[in-house]
């Protein structure tokens, strides 16, 4: 009877063991998935901001301005009709500025550890290689 | 009668128990066999990840105030995964109806058999537009809407569109249509496998645009789930051109052709103080959001941009050339005195003026005023061939300008120890006969005169935006072919010579130098007699040039005289470009500076 006792007990702890890792297990997959998924995501944004500044850019469109200035009562300006005056510290229409959102910096590419994703198994069966290629005490 | 139940109960635990170790051992049996471990490589290749290479977004293009002229946009390639078609009979109705297809070509992709490995996904039409897609995905929504609405019978299937797809993907789109085509170039986007760019800023600068693909592992295990690599899009670039004197400079060139019978025309607008080029306008143009029209517009011969592409010989405007050249030399001065008597023999042929008249005593002024090809053939010949060709060189005739744009040309300038150069050459070489230039080479040249002497290298790109950095393009002196006392007299000449021709280049309110050109075209029989190439170069202010105008038109038919049909562009465009740039008259000017 001891002995029966005693191996369940070591099987309750062995299930108790693999719970932890099971739970631990799936938490890091479906943490997984949503980078997969956020990547994804990330792409399609891209996409389209890039397809809306196009969409902006048909609608300010030097063809569509002319027909909307000439719509709104704007005429092309003469020479003779202009109007100059000094205005003090204009140093004139200036080329434009563009500066694109930098780039996030590559941090390193695995944001799991490996003794996160190991199994049990696998740990336990590189730590026997592991003593094979490497035995304790002496050469083989 | 217990020691049997306790010997049942001990047997079920031992069968048990050897149960379990046989599963043990197996499990670790066929990790540790050779096909077991073959097995395992297999699925880890198959399974485990797949190489991706990411393109970067390819880089925009402004125009010197920020207007997009080049950029992308998303489209979708429709596809179905035969997998997942349940209705081919309500997917072939919505696709051919929504994306405007052949009824029967989507019929037969709708009902494709599904082979797992070898028929799993037929592409249905590419480059759909978002709204055509909008449109699909709200059908699909509102056939499952309707199906959830209904009581089914056993095994009906409700109409759906299960098996869509759509896979988005950018492709280039230039939102100014034909404007500034010949310059921007376009980017063979439909072409799926080897898409690249043609012509202008697009080839030319297709390295830095395309930006750099990175290849990475996508692991389909989430345990071994890695960040995607960040992909920088393409650098972009902003150009030296304003995009409405662009547009006025096409509209200018498309409406004279059109009024002077011309085959084609070409404006090109530098500032000779940076070697800027603010437009470049020529015809004829495509819209590169079709680019696969090209061969309809132009034919084999023609040249996607004129303006850097097609050679042809100047006229009288290269007199502009070749009179800096004798001022800088010293061989003449604006008064030097010169008797024409209407011919000038040289190498063993009679030189004429334009209208065969002789025009007696005449200063270089007049010279050039009244463009008298004897008298600049004498300038060339006294000058001697020596220093008129290194002069020459020293423009830059003969030679590229390596303007930052694909597809320029250059024709060779033939000079004494070149089998094909005579001594007649030396003549008409100095009234732009016997030579060829792009208009970009000779106003690149004779804006040495606009410049205090120097040539600035012209260049269509302001700056460059990479990784969040915009950075400017230095303007660099390409040459000094002649001093800055040179230029100021010879603009002055150029200056007085149109005003007292009262010439129809003129602008009111503004000084501007300039000179006519009147090209015969070469043929194999001699020169034609009937149709030539009119030009104009001019710059203005003349106290302070801020813009050079080169204008050609090619074979006009209403007047073969460039002071006729070219001349009258010059102040056409003058007209709106001092608008644009804000330069108010000489006058007030003058007054603002002094204050």
């Amino acid at each position: 009877m001891q002995y029966i006792g005693l191996f369940l007990l070591g099987l309750v702890i062995a299930a108790l063991v693999a719970g932890v890792y099971l739970y631990i297990s799936a938490q890091t997959v479906s943490e997984g998935v949503r980078i997969q998924e956020l990547d994804v995501a990330k792409a399609d944004l891209r996409r389209e901001i890039a397809d809306m500044e196009s969409q902006l850019a048909n609608l300010q469109a030097s063809e569509r301005m002319d027909k909307r200035a000439a719509e709104l009562g704007y005429e092309p300006i003469n020479p003779e009709n202009v109007v100059y005056m000094l205005v003090p510290g204009y140093a004139g229409r200036q080329t434009v500025r563009l500066a694109p959102p930098k780039v996030e910096e590559q941090t390193s590419d695995v944001v799991i550890k490996p003794s996160y994703t190991q199994s049990l198994w696998e740990w336990f069966y590189a730590g026997l290689m592991d003593m094979n290629e490497h035995p304790v005490g002496g050469v083989q | 009668m217990k020691s049997k139940g306790l010997n049942r109960i001990r047997f079920i635990g031992i069968s048990l128990s050897l149960f379990a170790v046989l599963i043990l051992v197996q499990m670790i049996r066929i990790q540790v066999i050779d096909s077991g471990r073959k097995l395992s490589e297999e699925g880890t290749r198959l399974y485990e990840s797949r190489t991706d290479i990411i393109y970067p977004e390819r880089g925009s293009i402004y125009d010197r105030y920020g207007s997009v002229m080049a950029t992308n946009r998303e489209v979708y390639e429709v596809g179905l995964n035969l997998m997942y078609v349940s209705d081919p009979e309500t997917l072939t109705k919505e696709l051919a109806s929504i994306l405007e297809l052949d009824y029967n070509t989507v019929r037969a992709q709708a009902f494709t058999e599904y082979i797992p490995g070898k028929s799993e996904y037929v592409p249905v039409a590419n480059f759909v537009e978002p709204d055509r897609v909008a449109q699909l995905r709200q059908k699909a929504l509102d056939y499952q809407d309707l199906a959830s609405q209904r009581r089914l019978r056993k095994g009906e299937i409700p109409a759906n569109l299960d098996g869509l797809e759509f896979r988005p993907r950018l492709v280039r789109s230039y939102p100014e249509k034909t404007l500034a085509s010949n310059l921007l170039g376009f980017f063979s986007f439909r072409d799926m496998q080897a898409a690249r760019p043609y012509f202008g800023v697009e080839e030319f600068y297709n390295d830095l645009l395309a930006g750099t693909p990175v290849e990475y592992k996508y692991y389909y295990d989430p345990y071994k789930a890695h960040k995607e690599p960040a992909v920088p899009p393409g650098d972009s670039l902003v150009l030296t051109i304003d995009r409405k004197i662009q547009a006025e400079m096409e509209k200018i060139v498309d409406e004279r052709v059109e009024s002077s019978g011309a085959v084609a025309g070409t404006i090109v607008v530098l500032d000779p103080k940076t070697g800027e080029i603010l437009a470049m306008a020529t015809t004829p143009r495509i819209d590169p959001n079709q680019y696969w029209t090209l061969s309809e517009v132009f034919s084999d011969s023609t040249p996607f941009n004129r303006a850097i592409g097609q050679t042809y010989e100047p006229g009288s405007v290269f007199k502009v050339v070749t009179m800096a050249s004798a001022l800088d030399n010293g061989t003449v001065e604006p008064d030097t005195q010169f008797v024409d008597t209407g011919v000038f023999h040289y190498g063993g042929y009679p030189i004429y003026n334009w209208d065969r008249g002789a025009w007696g005593p005449q200063t270089m002024l007049g010279c050039m005023q009244h463009s008298l090809n004897v008298c600049l053939s004498w300038i060339s010949t006294t000058m001697g061939a020596g220093p008129f060709y290194d002069y020459l060189k020293a423009f830059g005739i003969g030679r590229r300008t390596n303007v930052d744009m694909a597809g320029e040309m250059s024709f060779p300038l033939s000079v004494p120890a070149d089998g094909n150069w005579y001594d007649i050459n030396l003549a008409t070489n100095s009234f732009g006969q016997g030579l060829a230039v792009t208009p970009l080479q000779l106003a690149s040249a004779i804006s040495a005169v606009a410049n205090d002497g120097k040539i600035m290298a012209p260049h269509i790109v302001k700056s460059v935006i990479s990784n969040g950095h915009q950075r400017d393009i230095t303007p660099t002196v390409a040459n000094a072919p002649i001093t800055p006392e040179t230029a100021h007299k010879l603009t002055e000449m150029l200056a007085v010579s149109l005003e007292e021709e009262a010439s129809d280049a003129l602008v009111p309110g503004y000084r501007v130098a300039g000179k006519t050109g009147t090209g015969e075209i070469p043929s194999p029989d001699g020169y034609l007699s009937n149709l030539t190439n009119a030009s104009f170069v001019g710059w203005g202010p003349a106290d302070d040039p801020r813009f050079l105008v080169y204008i050609w038109l090619e074979k006009p038919t209403t007047s073969i005289w460039g002071s006729i049909v070219a001349a009258p562009v010059f102040s056409e465009v003058v007209s709106k470009l001092v608008v644009l740039m804000d330069i108010p008259p000489d006058e007030n000017r003058q007054q603002l500076t002094n204050r």
